[in-house]
């Protein structure tokens, strides 16, 4: 019972984060410094998530588990910008990212 | 809406009705919620794999399954229902796990500052399904899209293709892993599939050089503090790259550099 409540409690702060500004705030105009803030708060989000998500949890300790992962990151993102397609960019990143690991297999 | 009726006077072919259409013609709405469906179909493997995590996680925390395998549709943001359920199993309390959810999506304000303007002209039903289900990537591709200045009846059936995907496959996901545990080898690197489709959600907001400094101060900064608690390392990425991007965009605007 506690679990279903801590999970809906949970659900009700992720909605109100989100209803922040397309249901709470409504129809209120907001001012046009704001747009300028969010055009750098987009990229910097972004990118934020997509590093943390790269270099996992066990953060930045000197590993060489990192570097195919690292790898495959920076190929995805090369590839979306030449192509702007995903599935394109799953599949180049991902092959990117094996034969990396592979690579290092073999050598070390 | 508007742009529908634009449309019926500008096309030439087309016979001027008396009443401007109201609603979309069911083919385009077809072609919308399918292009929506394809769209996030590279994301399945993400979804996938973060759901059977939460599945695994499920299992192993002291909470009844079908409960936690219920909250991917009630907490429909990865990382934070994660967050949750694991945070279940240690026994946290109420308010910790609501902290942690709190921070953890607060990068939401962002996206609902953003798209909050775009959606006035959508139904009121459609602005609280987006405020249930948006996640990271469906909010990238919506705002590229209304950006691109799509009408809105596109852009709402377009969406629905988008969440469509999200909500089957990262509930079916988590019921698999939490009554098959984990079924997929770690060695396998699927919630790499995440990250790789994050970087590349990163690439249209580059719009000018101040938002590339933005992005690079914000992995920077998010990366240097991974061992925060409660993933405060994405408020601080956040922060900072966005300083970090409004102040080198005046400083390009008061030096007259190219931007």
């Amino acid at each position: 019972m506690t679990d279903i409540a801590i999970i809906a409690a949970a659900g009700l702060v992720t909605w109100m984060l989100r209803a922040s500004f397309i249901s709470l705030v409504g129809s209120r105009e907001l001012p046009s410094s704001s747009e300028q803030v969010l055009r750098y708060a987009r990229p910097a989000v972004l990118a934020a998530l997509a590093a943390s998500a790269t270099i996992g949890s066990g953060g930045l300790v000197a590993s060489v588990t990192l570097v195919p992962r690292l790898v495959g990151a920076g190929t995805a993102g090369i590839t979306a910008w030449r192509t702007g397609n995903m599935l394109i960019t799953l599949a180049v990143g991902f092959a990117a990212l094996a034969a990396t690991k592979l690579t290092i297999e073999v050598v070390g | 809406m508007a742009a529908i009726t634009v449309d019926a006077t500008f096309a030439p072919g087309r016979p001027q009705s008396a009443t401007p259409l109201a609603v979309t013609p069911a083919r385009e709405r077809l072609e919308a919620y399918h292009s929506g469906l394809v769209a996030q179909l590279p994301f399945i493997v993400g979804l996938a794999s973060w759901g059977l995590a939460t599945g695994v996680a499920v299992a192993e925390a002291p909470i009844n399954n079908v409960v936690g395998a219920s909250g991917t549709l009630v907490v429909i943001s990865g990382a934070a229902y994660l967050a949750v359920v694991t945070m279940l199993g240690a026994g946290a309390g109420l308010i910790g796990i609501l902290l942690t959810v709190a921070v953890m999506n607060s990068r939401f304000l962002v996206y609902s500052a953003s798209l909050g303007p775009r959606l006035r002209d959508q139904p009121a039903w459609f602005r609280v399904l987006v405020t249930q289900t948006m996640t990271d990537n469906v909010f990238a591709m919506t705002f590229r899209h209304l950006e691109a200045g799509r009408p809105a009846s596109w852009v709402r059936w377009h969406y629905l293709g988008l969440i469509s995907v999200t909500v089957t496959v990262w509930p079916l996901a988590a019921v698999i892993g939490a009554s098959a545990g984990p079924v997929i080898p770690q060695s396998w690197d699927l919630t790499m599939a995440g990250a790789l489709l994050l970087t590349a959600l990163v690439v249209p907001t580059l719009a000018d050089r101040a938002a590339v400094i933005a992005a690079v101060t914000g992995a920077t900064v998010a990366v240097a503090l991974l061992g925060a608690p409660h993933g405060l390392h994405l408020v601080a990425g956040t922060v900072v790259g966005t300083t970090a991007g409004v102040l080198s965009q005046r400083l390009y605007a008061t030096n007259g550099a190219p931007s």
